[in-house]
């Protein structure tokens, strides 16, 4: 819990042109490119359309890329329980730290026990620290209106490998709610764009002390880390400086509620390809994910430049990079050279 | 809030209406109603409002205005008027052809007001004022500095959703003036961080009747430090906050409001409804059915059809 202090993004695969193959040195360029922006971790999305052995083979690489200079974590968002447990085995082997607690879409609970049960089962089932997830992705909110079933995250939050929460959309109360609760006993994090705001106060309330993974390149490049300076001005009570700097960076605020990776937070799952363009504006791979995908369109990519712009980043122009990936882009550059 | 009621042609104020809805909001537990001004009203026609609900009010709740007039003379002029029939607050706001160049231009037409009145000032921070090239946050916190420590200016309204900007007013603002917010869902941690005594004006008729003042209650709960029964009954009355941000979106990024449908959702709970005048936003069956639905799962039902309140109850 305590390695769990700073910012974490999100990695998300590459693939080769025809979408059939890891790109493994794009997924390595991701790697160090979450390394340059000054992040502590970086989360590897695993549910954006990989097999088994494909999401075994992505976070191995990840894994072997970071080793030494940042942790790395993967959600748990697969289509059985079965795929979740053999995940967490091989994250262990590999290296990786934590894991983000989710639930299989076909799984549907009748009472908050059975959540329990099955996050007792994913617990005993590993050595690495779990991160309880309050999402809407999961529709508990037939347990609990906030769509946090705390009866059940109230026991959940007592096991011994359960090491933070994540707070992952932007409900004030739930936050609320969610602080009071946990706050004593696990590292409730900000995980959603809306608590960046509220960080100082979270901070000083509460201790938090990480931003779990997410988009956050966003607000930042690793030539201006922009929210890494945030982060740390508010961690060491620099509360003007820490000011100065949101305000800077709010312009792009709007791009990530309306017209980012999240596309409105309400469909359970998230814009995958809009989340690469994020990174590869700002020195990341780039390239499209596999169907199921929702389209990158002209107006998403000039709204990411723009809102760039507005926070004083120049953005990287050639989109023909992106769609090829700037690994592969910058070595067929070299080739044609 | 309270928004003015109209004869059946919309030619004319409905006295007994607005007398109704002010009544309303004494049986809702409120200590203050805001007369939106900006509704679609002549000058006159403000005068006479603000007249019948200070009247109606009496010393049973305090009457606010909305300072929304078309230039600095129509505000300094409604606010003679509100001294003089016992308003007891005005929430500050800027004419629609305000375009400061500078924050001291801001400091300069604000306190030409508070200088004229003897009303206590609410300072307003909105995005409808377009500030924004004043400061990134739209708050020009240079002149609010100085404004808040003008006598009669006693509290801030912050209207915006942004975390960051809601915590910075806090905490430039809190010690020398009563700052509240309209985000309902951060009431709790505003009450325990910063002391927060009032939230206003909104249309908290959509998360309450007055034979179930759940907002009310929630409140005296905060106020008393009891978390737990106030976070009981915010997530009892959640689906009515979920119906109330549905149909209230549309209308957020225009800088106006739907007042027909803000009616709608008073006239749930006894109010009077009514449309009211052009330019006007609909109120939709779409939008009838979520608030009606979103309220009745939280208990509170009206048996009324729809269409008494396009009449208003009072015709």
């Amino acid at each position: 819990m305590e390695k769990l202090r700073g910012i974490e993004n999100a990695t998300m695969p590459s693939f080769t042109p025809d979408m059939r193959e890891l790109d493994e040195e794009g997924i390595r360029w991701d790697v160090r490119q979450a390394i340059a922006h000054g992040f502590m971790s970086t989360m590897c999305a695993c549910e954006v359309g990989l097999s088994l052995e494909e999401n075994k083979r992505f976070l191995e690489i990840v894994c072997n890329e970071a080793a030494g200079k940042i942790l790395v974590s993967l959600t748990l968002l697969f289509d059985s329980l079965q795929d979740t447990f053999e995940m967490l085995s091989h994250a262990e082997k590999v290296g990786a730290s934590h894991a983000l607690l989710a639930y299989p879409q076909t799984f549907r609970p009748d009472n908050p026990q059975e959540i329990v049960e099955v996050t007792n089962q994913i617990s005993e089932s590993t050595n690495l620290g779990l991160v309880m997830y309050a999402t809407d992705k999961f529709d508990f909110v037939r347990f609990h209106p906030s769509h946090v079933p705390f009866d059940a995250y109230d026991k959940i939050a007592d096991l011994p490998n359960v090491v933070s929460m994540k707070v992952g959309f932007g409900d004030p109360a739930m936050t609320f709610e969610s602080f009071e609760r946990y706050g004593d006993r696990l590292q409730v994090n900000v995980g959603t764009p809306w608590l960046l705001g509220l960080f100082p106060l979270l901070r000083k309330r509460y201790g938090a002390q990480w931003f779990g993974g997410g988009s956050w390149e966003v607000w930042q490049s690793p030539e201006q880390p922009l929210l890494v300076e945030y982060y740390d001005h508010v961690v060491n009570g620099r509360t003007d400086r820490a000011r100065a700097i949101y305000w800077r960076i709010a312009p792009a605020n709007v791009m990530a509620n309306r017209a980012g990776i999240a596309r409105g937070g309400d469909i359970g799952m998230y814009h995958w390809p809009m989340g690469k363009y994020v990174s590869w504006s700002v020195g990341g791979n780039g390239g499209l994910t596999r169907q199921p995908a929702m389209r990158l369109t002209t107006e998403l990519m000039q709204g990411r430049k723009a809102a760039l712009r507005a926070i004083g980043i120049e953005p990287r122009e050639n989109d023909e990079e992106f769609f090829i990936g700037r690994a592969r882009y910058e070595r067929q550059q070299a080739e044609a050279s | 809030m309270l928004m003015p009621s109209f004869s059946p042609d919309l030619d004319t104020l409905n006295e007994e209406a607005i007398r109704l809805d002010v009544c309303q909001s004494i049986e809702h537990g409120f200590f203050s109603s805001l007369c939106a001004l900006e509704s679609g009203l002549t000058p006159d026609e403000q005068r006479r409002m603000l007249e019948i609900a200070c009247d109606e009010a009496g010393d049973r709740i305090g009457i606010s205005l909305s300072l929304a007039g078309e230039s600095m003379a129509e505000n300094i002029e409604i606010l003679e008027y509100a001294e003089s029939v016992g308003a007891t607050h005005a929430l500050l706001s800027y004419p629609q052809n305000f375009r400061p160049a500078t924050q001291e231009d801001v400091y300069d037409f604000v306190s030409t007001i508070v200088d004229a009145t003897g009303l206590g000032i609410v300072l307003f921070v909105s995005d409808k004022f377009s500030f924004r090239h004043l400061h990134p946050s739209g708050v020009p916190f240079d002149a609010y500095e100085r404004l808040a420590d003008l006598d009669n200016v006693i509290t801030m309204k912050l209207g915006g959703m942004d975390a960051a900007l809601i915590l910075e007013c806090f905490e430039r603002f809190n010690e020398r003036l009563l700052v509240t917010s309209v985000v309902f869902g951060m009431l709790p941690m505003l009450v325990q961080n910063f002391g927060l005594q009032w939230s206003g004006a909104w249309t908290v008729e959509a998360l309450q009747s007055p034979q179930k003042p759940y907002a009310i209650q929630f409140m005296q709960h905060l106020q008393n430090e009891e978390i737990e029964e106030a976070m009981e009954i915010y997530w009892r009355l959640t689906p009515a906050l979920t119906a109330m941000a549905q149909v209230m979106a549309p209308a957020i990024p225009t800088g106006t409001y739907n007042w027909s449908l803000l009616k709608f959702q008073q006239w749930i709970s006894g109010g009077n409804g009514g449309m009211t005048r052009q330019p006007c936003m609909r109120v939709y069956q779409r939008d009838i059915d979520t608030v009606r639905s979103g309220l009745a799962s939280i208990g509170i039902e009206c048996a009324d059809p729809d269409d008494q309140f396009f009449e208003g109850r009072i015709q």
